[in-house]
């Protein structure tokens, strides 16, 4: 028996009283984990090119190299905790919140990647897209669930 | 016919499905084909609310590739770690397991590059844990098992691929362009 059926992503996000569905939420979870990752390692991968090793960011966030490794590897275990050792570990900075709606963001300049053939996105080729009366250009940028500032 | 016509051939006969981000700002910098099999599990509906939970994770971890993230990746055969993406064993049949470890029950999607940014997964099974929406048993460290799962994989890519093989290379750069970590 199925029990639970795909719905519109972002018609299920938007406001009201009725339930997010589990699958939404666990997306939006893992989302947020991903984005974080993104952040973290870009950072790392910046010093490194500075010459910090992962013995040193070891060292310096008192963990020992193979846990430095995993951490780096992804972002399943990570706490807040691990953020901000992280963080400050590799670029001396620290965790500031900031959040973004999910609604009425403009719809991707789909070009296609190179192994795609060429098309342009449509209400009903996508459950996720939604009707935007005045689309905004494609930002060049995706915000940050979490931007850090320097020490 | 180049491999990229074919995928084109093999999503028009509904036998590949391309992941695009749910969110319709979300970049797609990198492609990602599945077969039916994967596609089911990321586009529902689910069984039950397990499954549901478990499957939206996935998705999300399969979209970290797509839209052009940081990922992390192995060439290391039984070193993989935590990256995301690991090279199997043997490294020249150029075949990846993709790792969403977390939460439990880790999944493991069996699939092969078909040239840079350009990822195919072809199977899924569950790493450690029978999981009572994939057919197919855990692998845990049960060297047979993931040979045979190797050659599953193999299998469903000739069906769809032949005669091309898996795109290989030495360096990560040859899998993932940029923005990736060498784990």
């Amino acid at each position: 028996v199925t029990t639970s059926q795909p719905t519109t992503f972002l018609s299920e996000v938007g406001p009201g009283d009725h339930v997010i569905s589990e699958n939404t939420l666990a997306y939006l979870q893992e989302r947020a984990k991903g984005r974080l990752y993104d952040y973290i390692i870009r950072k790392f991968v910046e010093e490194e090119k500075r010459g910090l090793t992962r013995a040193q960011l070891a060292r310096r966030i008192n963990k020992s190299p193979e846990i430095v490794t995993r951490l780096l590897g992804a972002p399943g275990n990570w706490t807040i905790e691990t953020l901000a050792d992280l963080l400050v570990g590799i670029s001396s900075e620290e965790l500031k919140p900031a959040s973004e709606c999910l609604l009425d963001r403009p719809r991707r300049n789909y070009a296609g990647a190179r192994y795609s053939a060429p098309k342009i996105e449509t209400e009903t080729e996508t459950r996720s897209a939604v009707r935007v009366a005045n689309p905004a250009p494609v930002p060049t940028t995706t915000a940050s669930y979490i931007v850090a500032v320097s020490s | 016919m180049s491999i990229q016509d074919l995928i084109d051939q093999r999503v028009s006969e509904g036998r590949l499905f391309e992941l695009r981000p749910r969110m319709p700002d979300d970049p797609i910098e990198r492609s990602m084909y599945v077969s039916e099999e994967i596609w089911r599990l990321v586009d529902g509906p689910w069984a039950d609310e397990s499954m549901a939970r478990r499957c939206g994770r996935l998705r999300a971890d399969m979209e970290q590739f797509v839209s052009g993230r940081m990922v992390g990746i192995s060439l290391t055969p039984y070193e993989a770690k935590t990256a995301l993406f690991g090279l199997l064993d043997k490294p020249a049949d150029g075949i990846f397991d993709f790792r969403s470890c977390d939460p439990s029950p880790g999944l493991r999607l069996f699939g092969g590059f078909a040239d840079t940014d350009a990822f195919v997964a072809l199977t899924c099974a569950p790493r450690s844990i029978p999981v009572d929406f994939l057919t197919r048993a855990p692998l845990k460290d049960d060297a047979k098992l993931w040979a045979k799962a190797i050659r599953e994989c193999k299998a469903e890519w000739r069906k769809l691929f032949h005669p091309y093989q898996p795109h290989t290379g030495g360096k990560a750069s040859d899998y993932i362009s940029a923005d990736y970590l060498l784990v």
